[in-house]
């Protein structure tokens, strides 16, 4: 079943096309990953998939619901998390995570909450304002609310910047099982490992286009079962 | 090792040199127009306090007996004011300026002499603590320089001592923030300071008028004429670098050059000692403090434990305002303007107060042009708490327009949040300055519906344009003030006040003067306050909400 599906966006920012007529699908229970240089439209890609960006032309459908028509409704369902966390610095950890269960009208499960405290281990710094956090800190409890919440798609740009190991490894792990229990998530990353460990299906982007959209097994057996790494350049440098 | 110094030093100032030249080079087409526009409003302003200064000063001068006296004192004082707000000033930027730790951990991962950088940032420190009082003081002495007739000469003289009194005033500024980060090593040092500021120049303000100084300018007040002369030709704080720049000036007028030379020395003598002062003890204190562990004060919610908590959902416009609220309570930065804004208030009324109000036709046209007073007040409010809002909140937009919000009702609750910020000085002021003047039930109850409407009106377009035109980047929020968005917002609602009242004039006169108005020419009239009314608040509305879901991301 199709939880995604891009329709020939285009998108332009001072006259200058970021993305060029980009068409894909994702489905239910696949790890979708969008690879690619720096500039080539990822971020871009995904602040539209979001509801954040719209579109100049194309449109994304989200469980066949039109983002640019029910932008409401496809956002309840979306957990996004940008390449630039920001959040509010002068809230309380706590207070942010209140504020996001409170906007999406979720009730807090108290155990998930309390599990997924310890495995980022905020348990202290939940009560804490959000400027006395680090990066990677801020970027664990943008994850906590995301996961605390379970969207039906989730939407990561560099999810892994700032974080320390065990909160990787419990990062893999999770986004693992929820795609076991039939979610969707799109991934956004330069780490070519994390896309050779996690990925069901890959995309790679250069200036605006997508050059490349298969399942992972799929691109292994075009390229003789070459490492990602090598499947990547070679896709990059010859733009096939 | 000073050649080395030198050398590091030059090449920081070339790479700032080139910071500067870049973002002129490479500006977009939007950048250039508001760079071109910026530059036009402070040509206007320095040839307006040319011309206005140049006309006071020829008056002043040609007053008997006491105008040469006299234009020496404004001069003590102008220097004087402006040598403690280079003090203020430069204790505030230098905060900042010194300890802008993304810049300095860059330039301290280089091989540079340590030296190098604390006095690239001095240097740093006294630029930017200093461009804004050089523009209002540049065309106040240039006039001063035509009117008595100066040598060109002269004037660089001048200039030079006027250079050396901002070296004096940016390093004792310097000192004082250097020696408070090393008591205090705190992140909210700067916040702290600030606010302090705030409070005690709005309190100071609010003193000095209610000393009512135009008082002492009544030669009426004093017994004799020999008591005002002495008064006028005592110096304006005699053991202070301002005072000498002052002689200097007074010196060339009066052709007394060992007065200059005096001067001259005693200021070089001084800036040379506060610099070795600032190299041998500041600049040690300033990487002591560097070094220090730097704490932020918590801002814990002791009745809550959100380890432990469990939330309950509460209605979206609740968790909204819940949140905007915090956000509004815990900036102090936000709040103690409120200090500033009832300094303004208070001596706003004091002033009305001072009026003098007789007449019904008097009290009618005061109560009319005091909505202009009021609006402009409303404007300095919404300036300082809506306008900013967007750029304070511009890089976590990306989240709200990731939550299932609807964006106009969200800009609706920002509306309910920032609307009695506005409003609730605006009624008090109202009433409180129409009982002041004492108008008849109507004309309160008019101009009561006027304010209310304004504040609405303010309060959309303030933010809205705050939207259109946002400060991404900012060290403090007087920057977002004073940003480009900050001054079209101002000079829109200049037009807006003045358009506003423009249209109420011709009734508000034909009342005066025959109790009476046409009843058509009433409605036109209405049907004009209304779509000023409409017009400021839609138009910005419209294209701000239109840019929000455009390209806010």
């Amino acid at each position: 079943m199709k939880s995604v599906e891009v329709k020939n966006i285009c998108k332009s920012f001072d006259n200058k096309k970021v993305l060029k007529d980009i068409s894909f699908e994702v489905l239910k229970n696949e790890i979708f990953v969008l690879l690619g240089p720096n500039g080539a439209g990822k971020t871009t890609t995904v602040k539209i998939l979001s509801g954040v960006l719209e579109p100049d032309k194309g449109e994304v459908y989200i469980f066949g619901k039109k983002v640019s028509v029910s932008a409401i409704e496809v956002k309840q369902v979306i957990g996004y998390l940008p390449d630039e966390p920001y959040i509010y610095n002068k809230l309380v950890g706590g207070e942010f995570i209140e504020f996001i269960m409170g906007v999406y009208k979720t009730q807090l499960d108290v155990e998930k909450y309390n599990f997924l405290l310890e495995q980022f281990e905020l348990k202290e710094a939940i009560n804490k304002p959000i400027e006395m956090y680090s990066k990677g800190m801020k970027q664990k409890l943008l994850l906590l609310s995301i996961f605390l919440r379970d969207p039906e798609v989730y939407i990561f740009d560099e999810p892994l910047i700032g974080l320390d190991p065990q909160s990787i490894s419990f990062f893999k792990q999770y986004v693992k099982k929820i795609t076991e229990e039939g979610k969707t998530v799109i991934l956004c990353t330069h780490i070519l490992e994390l896309a050779e460990q996690l990925a069901d299906k890959i995309a790679i982007i250069y200036d605006g286009k997508i050059l490349v959209c298969e399942p992972k097994t799929v691109l292994k057996e075009k390229f003789k079962n070459q490492t990602l790494e090598k499947i990547y350049l070679s896709v990059i440098n010859n733009k096939i | 090792m000073y050649i080395s110094i030198m050398r590091d030093t030059f090449l920081l100032l070339e790479l700032q040199k080139k910071i500067f030249i870049n973002s002129f080079k490479f500006s977009t087409k939007t950048e250039k127009i508001r760079n071109f526009f910026i530059s036009f409003v402070a040509l206007v302003f320095f040839v307006s306090v040319f011309i206005i200064s140049y006309q006071v000063i020829i008056y002043i001068s040609t007053l008997p007996i006491i105008g040469s006296l006299f234009t020496i004192r404004i001069l003590g004082i102008a220097f004087l004011a402006s040598f403690v707000m280079l003090i203020f000033s430069s204790l505030t930027v230098s905060l900042s300026t010194l300890y802008n730790i993304e810049d300095l951990q860059f330039f301290c991962s280089l091989p540079l002499n340590l030296s190098s950088i604390f006095i690239f940032k001095f240097l740093l420190a006294v630029v930017y603590s200093s461009w804004m009082v050089i523009i209002i003081l540049l065309p106040f002495v240039l006039s001063f320089v035509f009117v008595k007739g100066l040598s060109l000469y002269n004037f660089i003289v001048i200039i030079f001592a006027i250079g050396l009194k901002i070296i004096i005033a940016v390093s004792i500024g310097c000192t004082i923030a250097v020696v408070l980060s090393y008591i205090f090593p705190t992140k909210q040092l700067k916040n702290i300071v600030l606010v302090f500021l705030i409070i005690l120049t709005s309190v100071g303000y609010t003193l000095f008028r209610f000393a009512e100084p135009e008082e002492l300018l009544d030669v009426d007040r004093f017994n004799e004429l020999v008591q005002y002369l002495d008064f006028l030709s005592k110096p304006v704080a005699q053991g202070i670098p301002s005072w000498w720049v002052t002689e200097i000036f007074r010196g060339f007028m009066v052709k007394q050059f060992n007065v200059v030379v005096a001067n001259i020395l005693k200021l070089s003598f001084i800036t040379i000692c506060v610099l070795i002062v600032l190299k041998i003890f500041v600049e040690k204190l300033f990487y002591l403090s560097l070094f220090k562990t730097t704490k932020i004060k918590s801002v814990e919610d002791k009745n809550k434990n959100y380890e432990k908590v469990v939330f309950k959902t509460k209605p979206l416009f609740i968790t909204v305002i819940n949140k905007e609220v915090k956000s509004l309570i815990r900036e102090p930065m936000q709040w103690v303007q409120f200090v500033v804004v009832v300094a303004l208030t208070i001596i706003y009324l004091f002033n009305i107060r001072k009026l003098p109000i007789q007449y019904e036709y008097v009290k009618i046209t005061v109560a009319f042009l005091n909505l202009g007073g009021i609006m402009f007040i409303l404007s300095a409010i919404v300036l300082r708490f809506v306008f900013v809002q967007p750029s304070l909140e511009y890089k976590m937009f990306w989240l709200i327009k990731s939550l299932p919000i609807d964006i106009k009702k969200f800009f609706l609750i920002k509306f309910f949040v920032y609307l009695p910020l506005v409003l609730i000085p605006g009624v008090l002021i109202v009433t409180i300055s129409n009982l002041i003047i004492g108008v008849e039930k109507m004309m309160s109850v008019i101009s009561f519906i006027i304010i209310f409407l304004s504040c609405i009106v303010l309060t959309i377009s303030g933010y809205s344009l705050g939207i259109l035109f946002p400060k991404k980047e900012y060290k403090d929020i007087a920057q977002i003030e004073t940003s480009f968005g900050g001054l079209v917002f101002l000079l829109l609602s200049l037009c807006y006040i003045i358009l506003l009242l423009s249209s109420l004039a011709e009734p508000v006169k034909k009342y005066v003067m025959y109790h009476t108005v046409d009843r058509f020419e009433l409605y036109f009239h209405i049907l004009l306050f209304i779509t000023i009314n409409f017009i400021y608040a839609f138009t910005p509305g419209y294209y701000a909400l239109k840019k929000f879901i455009r390209e806010y991301a």
